[in-house]
C-alpha cells in the first residue's frame, strides 16, 4: 500500500539539485549515501574537486540512473527510431506491416536462462534501417519488385528481435539489382546475429567485410567484433577491435568501437580492474571517462560486497558469505568508502586508526561518523573536526558531528549558541535536510521543553509515497501527493519518540497548552494529552481546556465532559468523546499522522489505537533503525524517562482502544440503567471494535456492548444502527434468532 | 462374455476420462516462495528444497493513454525443478485514477494489459502466474473483468494467484470472494494506515476475517512479528534486494 511519507533529511542522496554537490557543497555527508555519490565526497575532501567536465560527466551518470528504465537509461538518442521505422513501415500497406508483441516492442528478446528480457535489436538498428528504406525507395521507386524484396526481407530480421526462434530472410534472386543483393546478404547475416545464431552469422559478417565494394563491409567490420563478444571470446574481441582501431579506412566506426570495449570491460570484472577504476575515479583529469567508470566502479562494487551490503535496509536476518575485505583495502578511496559505511563495530577502531596515521580529512569524517562521545578518543576528534574551515567541503559533516559527540558528553549546552548561529548562517542556506539535521541537535540541546517543542518541528524536504526508497522526486505524482497532504512542519522520527516514550504526561499536557504548532499538530498532541490523561487517571481538566482551543468543534463535547457530576461520569463523558474521534491515540506519529480527516472513520482501519506492546516495539526498532543511519541520540536532561516508563507501562496494561474504552462505558452503562447517552456509546463501542485495532479480548467488549445496547434500548435508534457484533477479529454476528 | 463386450468394457473408463469436463491440474506452488524482484538472483547454488521463486517479469504502467509495459530486466538463474511462478506487477498514478467514484479504468486498457499478460505468458512458458495490483475501489471492476477474461484465455493448467491488501481480508465478504483465482495473497508488510491493526490481530493467533486469505501470506524477509503458522504459504518480499546475486547492468552489445 503506497502511502505519501515526508522526508525529513536525505539519507540516499544530497540535497537537491545535485550541483550544490557535485560543485563541492557536500553538506552532512552520510554513510547511507549511495557509494557514488561518496566518491564526489572523497575527491572533495581529498582536495582532488571536480573539473567542470567530471561534473558534467557525475551529471550525465545521474540523469541514466534516474531514468530508472533500464531501456530508457542506454537510449542516448533524441529520436525514437523504432517508432520512426514502425510509422514509416505503416505507409506501406503492401505487404502488411508485421504485428509488433506488446511485451518485447519488437526489440528485446526473452532468454529463459536468465528469465531475462534484454535489448536484442538496439536504437542504431531502427536507424539504419530508416535510412535504407528512404534510399532504396527513392532509388527504385515504392511500387518497385526491388524495394518491396527489401521491405520484406526487412520485416524477417526485425522478427528477430524478441530472440524466440529463427526467421532466414530468402536469398535475393540474381534479377535483382546488386546493391538489393548486397542488402540482402547484410540482412541475412543481421538475422542470425538477432537470432543468436552467432557462429553462422560471424562467418556472413567476415565475408561481407571482406567483399569492399559491398556498402555494408565497414560496419560489418564493428559486427565482428560484436558477434565475438556475444559468443564471449574476449581475446578474439580485443584482437578485432585492435585492428579496427589501426585501420584508418575504418575511422567511421571507431566511436563505436570504443563504446564496444567499454563495454566489453565489463565483463573483466576483476579486482585489477576494479583497483584501476578507483585510481582514475580518485585522479584529476577524468574529463572523458568519469561517467563510465562511475558506471563500472560502483556496479563491480555492489556485486563484490552483495547482501553483506551496510545500505540494504530490510535485511535483519544472517547475511550470506561476507566478501572479502581486503578487496576494499586495496586503493584508499574504496578502503574509505568501505570503512565510512560500514556498520561493523571494528570500523570504528580501523577509520581512528586510518585518521590518526593519515590526519587526513576523508578519514577524520569516517571516524567522527563512528565516534561515541563517551570513548577516551573522542575530545581529540571533536578538537580536529572544531579546526575544519568553514569554506571546507568537510565544515558541516565535521561541525555536525562535533556537537553530537559533545552532547554525548553532557555539553549540549555549550553548543546552544553555535546552533542558533548555524542555523541562520549562510552555511546552511538553501540546504534544507541539513537544516533539519541540525534542528535535530538543537532540539536535544534545548534548554527547557518549550524550546525543545520549538526546535521539534520541522518542514519536509520532499513528500514521496512509500515504495519510492531512493527518495527522488517523483513530479508525476506531485499532484496527487499534494491531494493526499498538504506540507507542513511536522514531527520527525526522533522527536516523536522521545516525546512517547521519554515524556511524562505533565510535560506532554504542558505541550498541548503551548501555542505555535500547526494546527493539526495542535490538535493531535492536545487530543494525545487527554488519551493519555485518561488512561492514567489524571485530573483532565487543563488538558480539555487545551483540546477545545485546539479543536472548537469538540467544544460541545468537552462541556458536556465538564458538566458531569463525579469522576466516573467524567470517565463515561472523556470515553464517549473519544469514541467520537477515531484519530485518538496515546502516542504521536512521525510525518503524516492519519490520511483520514478528524472524526472521520479510516476504511483501512486507522482508527483509535493498538496495544503498546504491539505499537511501541515497532516505533523504537524504526528509531534505532534511523540512529543506525545517522548516529545522534542524546536526550535533553529535562525529560525525566523513569517516569515516562512507568506511564508507558501503565499504558500498556490498558490495552487497545476498543477494550479501554469499552470497559469504561460498559461499567458507567451497568450501574446507570437510567443515563440515555449510554445507547450512543454503546453503539460507538460496538464500531471501535470492528474497525479499530481487535486484540483478543475484544469479541467479548464487542458482544456484551451489543447484547446491552439491544436489551436496554431496543427501540433505539443506536440500536437499529447496530444489527451486528464482531467476534473472532471482526466476523460478523448477528442478533439471536 | 463376448470378446466384443470385454472390449466395450475397457473402452468404456476410457470414454467416460476423455469425456468429462475436469480442468487439467494446476501446480500448486511451495510452501515457501521467494519473490526475486528488480535485482539479480541466482538460486542456482543452494536452493532450498520445497522453495519457489515468483519472479517479477513484468510491470504493467496505466495510464489514461493507455498500457506501457516493462518486461524484467535484472537475470534470474534458478536450478532444474525449482517452481516458477511469473509476477506481473500494475502500476498506476494515483492522480489519474481516484480511489472511489466514478471509474477511470477503460476496457480497452483491459484489453492491452490481457494482451501484454497472454504475449508474456506465451514468450515465458509460464504456468504458474501472478498479478500484483493494489487495486483501488474504483478499479475493482475492472480487475474483475480482466481476471474473468483472462483466465477464460488462459490455458487450463494455469494457476492464477493474485496478491491482495491487507485490508481486502478484513472483512468476511470481501470482495475477493467473487474473483476466479487459485490463491490469494494477502500483503503484511507496508500496510500503512492498516498495519498496526493487521499486526496486532496475526501476532495475537488471529485469522483474516476473509477465510479465503488465511491459507497464505506475504511478508517482509526482514519481519520477524509474525508467526508462521502451520501449513500457511509464505510469500517473502527482500525489498526488491537481491536474494543471492548482485545487481549489475546488463546490455547486449
Amino acid at each position: 500500500m503506497e502511502e505519501p511519507v515526508p522526508v525529513f533529511s536525505f539519507r540516499k542522496h544530497p540535497n537537491l539539485p545535485i550541483s550544490r554537490f557535485l560543485n563541492g557543497r557536500l553538506g552532512v555527508v552520510q554513510p547511507t549515501f549511495a557509494r557514488s555519490w561518496l566518491v564526489v565526497a572523497w575527491r572533495w575532501t581529498n582536495g582532488t574537486g571536480m573539473s567542470p567536465s567530471e561534473t558534467e560527466q557525475a551529471r550525465s551518470y545521474y540523469r541514466d540512473r534516474q531514468q530508472g528504465s533500464l531501456y530508457q537509461g542506454w537510449v542516448k538518442e533524441t529520436e525514437n527510431w523504432p517508432a520512426k521505422w514502425r510509422q514509416l513501415r505503416a505507409s506501406v500497406p503492401n505487404p502488411p506491416p508485421p504485428k509488433v508483441s506488446p511485451v518485447t516492442n519488437g526489440q528485446i528478446a526473452y532468454d529463459p536462462d536468465t528469465h531475462q528480457f534484454s535489448l536484442n535489436c538496439a536504437e542504431d538498428a531502427f536507424r539504419t534501417a530508416v535510412h535504407t528504406f528512404d534510399s532504396r525507395r527513392n532509388r527504385f521507386g515504392a511500387s518497385s519488385t526491388a524495394f518491396r524484396s527489401w521491405l520484406t526481407a526487412q520485416d524477417t530480421v526485425f522478427s528477430n528481435c524478441d530472440g524466440t526462434r529463427l526467421f532466414l530472410p530468402v536469398t535475393a534472386s540474381a534479377d535483382l539489382p546488386v546493391v538489393i543483393q548486397q542488402d540482402r546478404d547484410y540482412q541475412i547475416a543481421a538475422a542470425l546475429f538477432y537470432a543468436a545464431h552467432y557462429p553462422e552469422a560471424l562467418l556472413r559478417f567476415r565475408a561481407i567485410a571482406s567483399e569492399k565494394k559491398s556498402p555494408w563491409s565497414a560496419i560489418s567490420n564493428y559486427l565482428i567484433a560484436r558477434t565475438l563478444y556475444r559468443l564471449g571470446s574476449m581475446p578474439e574481441v580485443k584482437g578485432e577491435v585492435s585492428r579496427i582501431l589501426a585501420d584508418l579506412s575504418l575511422t567511421g566506426i571507431h566511436g563505436m568501437t570504443w563504446n564496444l570495449m567499454e563495454r566489453a570491460g565489463l565483463h573483466e570484472r576483476d579486482q585489477n580492474y576494479f583497483m584501476e577504476l578507483a585510481r582514475l575515479l580518485s585522479s584529476p583529469g577524468q574529463d572523458n571517462g568519469f561517467r563510465e567508470e562511475l558506471w563500472n566502479y560502483t556496479d563491480i562494487y555492489d556485486s563484490i560486497i552483495g547482501p553483506a551490503d551496510p545500505n540494504r535496509e530490510y535485511w535483519y536476518g544472517p547475511d550470506n558469505q561476507p566478501p572479502d575485505e581486503q578487496r576494499f583495502r586495496s586503493v584508499p578511496m574504496t578502503d574509505w568508502i568501505h570503512s565510512f559505511q560500514s556498520r561493523d563495530p571494528a570500523a570504528h577502531a580501523r577509520t581512528l586508526a586510518e585518521w590518526k596515521r593519515s590526519r587526513s580529512i576523508p578519514w577524520l569524517l569516517a571516524a567522527l561518523t563512528h565516534a561515541n562521545g563517551k570513548e577516551p578518543d573522542a575530545p581529540a576528534l571533536i578538537d580536529a573536526a572544531g579546526l575544519i574551515p568553514r569554506q571546507s567541503p568537510a565544515y558541516l559533516t565535521a561541525t555536525w558531528h562535533r556537537i553530537r559527540l559533545n552532547a554525548e558528553r553532557g555539553r549540549a549546552a555549550e553548543s546552544r549558541g553555535e546552533l542558533d548561529a548555524l542555523l541562520n548562517s549562510p552555511e546552511l542556506r538553501d540546504l534544507p535536510s541539513e537544516l533539519n539535521l541540525f534542528l535535530s541537535l538543537r532540539m536535544v540541546a534545548a534548554a527547557d521543553f518549550p524550546e525543545f517543542l520549538h526546535f521539534a518541528l520541522r518542514n519536509p524536504v520532499l513528500v514521496v509515497y512509500s515504495d519510492n526508497l531512493g527518495e527522488l522526486p517523483d513530479q508525476k505524482a506531485a499532484d496527487s501527493l499534494r491531494a493526499a497532504w498538504t506540507p507542513h512542519a511536522s514531527l520527525d522520527r526522533d522527536a516523536t519518540t522521545l516525546l512517547n516514550f521519554s515524556t511524562p504526561f505533565d510535560l506532554l499536557e504542558q505541550a498541548a497548552r503551548s501555542a505555535g504548532f500547526p494546527t493539526v499538530l495542535q490538535q493531535e498532541i492536545a487530543l494525545t494529552a487527554f488519551v493519555r490523561g485518561l488512561m492514567l487517571n489524571r485530573d483532565l481538566t487543563r488538558t480539555a481546556n487545551a483540546l477545545e482551543a485546539a479543536t472548537p468543534d469538540l467544544k460541545p463535547a468537552i462541556a458536556e465532559w465538564g458538566a458531569a457530576a463525579t469522576p466516573a461520569e467524567k470517565r463515561f463523558m472523556a470515553a464517549l468523546l473519544l469514541l467520537r474521534r477515531p484519530e485518538a491515540r496515546p502516542y504521536l506519529k512521525p510525518g503524516i499522522s492519519r490520511l483520514s480527516k478528524p472524526g472521520i472513520l479510516d476504511t483501512y482501519r486507522d482508527n483509535w489505537w493498538c496495544p503498546m506492546d504491539i505499537v511501541q516495539p515497532l516505533q523504537r526498532r524504526q528509531e534505532e533503525f534511523r540512529r543506525l543511519l545517522i548516529r545522534t541520540t542524546p536526550q535533553p536532561d529535562f525529560l525525566e524517562t523513569g517516569t515516562a516508563a512507568l506511564e508507558i507501562a501503565l499504558i500498556e496494561k490498558e490495552g487497545n482502544a476498543p477494550e479501554f474504552l469499552g470497559r469504561i462505558v460498559l461499567s458507567w452503562a451497568k450501574d446507570h440503567p437510567e443515563d440515555t447517552r449510554v445507547a450512543e456509546a454503546l453503539h460507538r463501542v460496538v464500531v471501535a471494535t470492528h474497525l479499530g485495532c481487535a486484540d483478543i479480548a475484544t469479541p467479548e467488549i464487542s458482544r456484551s456492548a451489543f447484547q446491552l445496547l439491544h436489551r436496554r434500548f431496543p427501540k433505539s435508534e443506536w440500536a437499529r444502527r447496530t444489527p451486528y457484533w464482531y467476534s473472532e477479529y471482526s466476523i460478523r454476528q448477528s442478533l439471536p434468532k | 462374455m463376448s470378446r466384443c463386450s470385454l472390449c466395450l468394457l475397457i473402452a468404456l473408463p476410457l470414454i467416460a476420462v476423455a469425456g468429462s469436463a475436469e480442468p487439467p491440474a494446476r501446480l500448486s506452488p511451495p510452501q515457501n516462495m521467494l519473490w526475486s524482484w528488480f535485482a539479480e538472483d541466482d538460486f542456482r547454488p543452494a536452493a532450498p528444497s520445497g522453495t519457489g521463486v515468483a519472479w517479477l517479469a513484468m510491470s504493467l504502467q496505466f495510464s489514461r493513454s493507455g498500457v506501457s509495459v516493462a518486461p524484467r530486466a535484472a537475470s534470474l538463474r534458478t536450478p532444474r525443478g525449482m517452481y516458477e511462478m511469473a509476477v506481473v506487477r500494475f502500476n498506476f498514478e494515483p492522480s489519474e485514477y481516484p480511489p472511489a467514484g466514478i471509474s477511470s479504468w477503460h476496457p480497452r486498457q483491459r484489453i492491452q494489459a490481457e494482451q501484454s499478460i497472454l504475449d508474456l505468458v506465451r514468450l515465458t512458458g509460464a504456468t504458474s502466474l501472478q498479478l500484483d495490483f493494489d487495486a483501488p475501489e474504483s478499479a475493482r471492476p475492472f480487475y474483475r473483468d480482466l481476471l474473468r477474461s483472462l483466465r477464460a484465455q488462459l490455458p487450463g493448467n494455469t494457476y492464477l494467484s493474485i496478491t491482495a491488501l491487507a485490508s481486502w481480508c478484513m472483512e468476511p465478504k470481501s470482495w475477493l470472494a467473487s474473483l476466479p483465482v487459485d490463491e490469494f495473497v494477502p500483503m503484511v508488510f507496508d500496510m500503512g494506515q492498516s498495519g498496526d491493526a493487521v499486526l496486532t490481530l496475526l501476532k495475537r493467533g488471529g485469522e483474516f476475517p476473509f477465510p479465503g486469505c488465511r491459507t497464505t501470506l506475504g511478508i517482509r524477509q526482514s519481519s520477524s512479528d509474525i508467526p508462521a503458522k502451520p501449513g500457511v504459504r509464505i510469500y517473502r518480499f527482500n525489498g526488491g534486494q537481491p536474494w543471492n546475486g548482485i545487481t549489475r547492468r546488463q546490455f547486449r552489445p
